[in-house]
């Protein structure tokens, strides 16, 4: 003691260290999101250098607007399809990768390849692998599940091509978690499950998936955040929101809204929206989650 | 009949040979407690038998029936891991249930009969309904071995039960695990580093060291009667003091000398004539004693009171030795006592091989005390 006692004379010399990240998140993060916020408030015109107060009234269009709310609601649903999607087969796969004894390394670059691809690459090659009409996954799929393939005109598939996309990602990204969390499982618990002849599913249910609840809760959260924010550029390369809106989900409204009509009032009281849903979401979550994992 | 028998069992991993050529027979109901130091491979040992792991060479036969190549789930043995192995999402009933719904065919109402007897014998019967967390670490032991006696199991296996518990707890539960033994009478393998722990729990003891078992036998007669020099050093506590000395022969008697320390080995003529001039005489720190005329000079370096006795080390012609002398005797760091050995409690063992060539015990029947290597090699490296 003492020695180290002395290093800074004030708080001073901390404040100075810490300085240049105050001043990295401040101008990239606080100050866009105030103005943000401050956006809400307004009508702009001509690229926002024309602005004037109007209020709550952006929000008040907004949550009187059918093709709004219908983005939300839109939205919801995408969000759940890809956490619960992207999570299950994450699992799988996970476990799977976890008791394979050979090869391990290979199946596990196989599995979390999607995730290291830049999701425009990723959304490029999707659109061709499943185009209606040029794609080399079509005529399979149209020959297996009996449907004629053609999301580009009908909504339900490019809802459901767009939420594919998603998960397989996604998939990756909770593959290398899940397998983390699951090499943390004591030894002996596997051993001891192995002397009672517990079969392998049971084990995965009763036993590895509870503990590893803190590292599902986790990935429950940022898988919400991704569907609710990272499909943005499949999206914009694969369906542009189209068909008729189908897979129009709130942070590609917000993109229109800001880039194409030039409203930035609106798309910034948007953004606030979508704000306040994902964080609410999220604490729902973490409250909720705190019964069930054990940490 | 559910003894355990292995048959020149063998265990490499990659160029390291864990297990060597270990027979090992556990009787029915019996409790037999494998003991060596660190790494000797008596974990190994019992994961096989587990079928945690399986043999390089050799055979596990369990109740009469090779088990070589069943899966540990089909075994029907029970074990209590070093780390207890609990489900920390479970409570204490439903680790206790968790298992034996798979491995047993016992219906819902009497597993928790089983359950409720078990935790009576154990006296956790208040502690059911907690999670392992909200459990001391003498609790959490209880509970292990509790969802293994509920198993029913042919045979109980554990491996280091009581070494994550403190000093008092542990005599505590191994006076406790003695009682549940003569109960239920289960055949049991016991693995350990502790002696202590070995010589108090085991109906027989194996000593096992670099992979190859040393002896099997009561825990007295291991004692009384070691077969290897590994074996004298290591049970007791403190283990046998063991110099090298010359050996001459004196009518039917033998002189070991070394320094100008000599001891008189009562009808060790035949073994003398043996050994060629040189062997390794082993005698007990307890087998010592301060006497003013004794043959042995020894010069004190540490003195060690443990209360009821007062452990001297020093040396003894060059050689570290062990005595122990009575409680508050007036000896201190520097001094030199002469010291007298029990004629009756001497041994030796071949300086190569480090095999047992002799006991002066009378009270040893002579079949019994000669020398045997547990694998009947001639040589141990």
């Amino acid at each position: 003691m003492g020695v180290h006692e002395n290093t800074f004379d004030s708080t001073l010399g901390a404040y100075l260290l810490l300085l240049p990240t105050l001043v990295a998140i401040g101008a990239f993060l606080y100050y866009p999101s105030l103005q943000t916020l401050r956006l809400s408030l307004y009508k702009t015109f001509l690229f926002g250098q024309n602005t004037r107060f109007v209020g709550l009234a952006n929000f008040a269009e907004l949550l009187s607007s059918q093709t709004y709310l219908g983005s939300v609601g839109l939205t919801f649903a995408f969000a759940a399809i890809v956490v619960a999607g992207s999570l299950a087969i994450g699992l799988f796969v996970a476990f799977l990768l976890y008791e394979v004894s050979d090869g391990k390394a290979a199946y596990l670059v196989a599995a979390i390849w999607p995730y290291a691809l830049p999701t425009a690459v990723a959304g490029t090659v999707l659109l061709f692998l499943a185009h209606p009409s040029v794609g080399i996954y079509t005529h399979y799929l149209e020959a297996w599940f009996g449907v004629e393939l053609d999301w580009f005109t009908v909504g339900w598939q490019a809802f459901a091509v767009l939420a594919v996309a998603a998960i397989w990602k996604q998939v990756g990204y909770n593959v290398i978690f899940m397998l983390a969390a699951l090499n943390n499982v004591p030894e002996a618990l596997n051993e001891a499950c192995e002397l009672d002849g517990v079969e392998t599913w049971r084990r995965l249910v009763r036993v590895y998936v509870p503990l590893m609840s803190p590292t599902l809760v986790f990935l429950v959260v940022i898988n919400t955040i991704y569907a609710f924010f990272g499909s943005f550029a499949l999206i914009d390369l694969m369906t542009q929101g189209g068909p008729t809106n189908a897979t129009n989900l709130m942070i590609y409204q917000l993109y229109r809204d800001a880039f194409q009509f030039n409203n930035l009032g609106l798309a910034s009281a948007e953004s606030v929206i979508l704000f306040v849903l994902v964080a609410g979401l999220t604490y729902v979550q973490l409250r909720v989650s705190d019964r069930y994992a054990h940490y | 009949m559910t003894g355990i028998t292995t048959t020149d069992l063998v265990k490499r991993f990659d160029d390291v040979t864990a297990v060597d050529g270990v027979d090992l027979n556990v009787r029915d109901g019996e409790f037999l407690v494998l003991v060596g130091p660190s790494g000797c491979g008596k974990s190994t040992t019992l994961r096989l038998l587990a079928g945690l792991e399986s043999p390089t060479e050799g055979a596990v036969e369990i109740a009469d029936s090779d088990v070589t190549d069943t899966p540990p789930g089909d075994r029907d043995v029970a074990m209590v891991f070093q780390s207890y192995a609990l489900y920390p999402h479970m409570t204490a009933r439903e680790n206790m249930t968790f298992g034996v719904r798979t491995a047993t065919d016992f219906g819902s109402g009497e597993v928790d009969d089983r359950v409720a007897e078990a935790a009576a014998i154990l006296d956790i019967e208040d502690l059911l309904d907690r999670t392992p967390a909200a459990l001391s670490g003498g609790e959490q032991q209880r509970v292990a071995i509790g969802r293994a006696l509920v198993r029913d199991p042919e045979v109980f296996l554990m491996d280091e039960p009581l070494s994550n518990l403190d000093a008092k707890l542990r005599v505590q539960m191994r006076a406790e695990l003695a009682e549940l033994h003569a109960e239920l009478q289960t055949t049991t393998l016991y693995v350990t580093h502790d002696q202590v722990e070995a010589m108090t729990l085991g109906d027989r003891v194996a000593v096992m060291y670099d992979g190859e078992l040393q002896q099997v036998a009561p825990p007295q007669r291991l004692y009384d009667a070691p077969d290897t020099r590994f074996v004298a050093e290591f049970i007791g506590s403190p283990g046998m003091n063991t110099v090298e000395a010359t050996l001459e022969r004196r009518g039917d008697d033998a002189v070991a000398t070394w320094g100008s320390n000599q001891l008189t080995l009562p009808s060790a003529g035949r073994v003398a004539d043996r050994v060629d001039g040189r062997a390794v005489l082993g005698v007990r720190p307890e087998d010592l004693r301060q006497e003013r005329d004794g043959p042995l000079r020894m010069e004190i370096t540490v003195t060690e009171p443990l209360g009821d006795s007062l452990l001297t080390r020093g040396t003894v012609g060059g050689a570290e030795m062990e005595v122990s002398l009575p409680a508050r005797s007036p000896v201190g760091v520097g001094d030199a006592v002469s010291l007298a050995a029990d004629p009756e409690r001497l041994h030796l063992f071949d300086p190569e091989s480090g095999e047992a060539l002799y006991h002066s015990s009378t009270e040893l029947d002579a079949t019994e005390a000669e020398p045997l290597l547990a694998d009947g090699s001639p040589e141990r490296r």
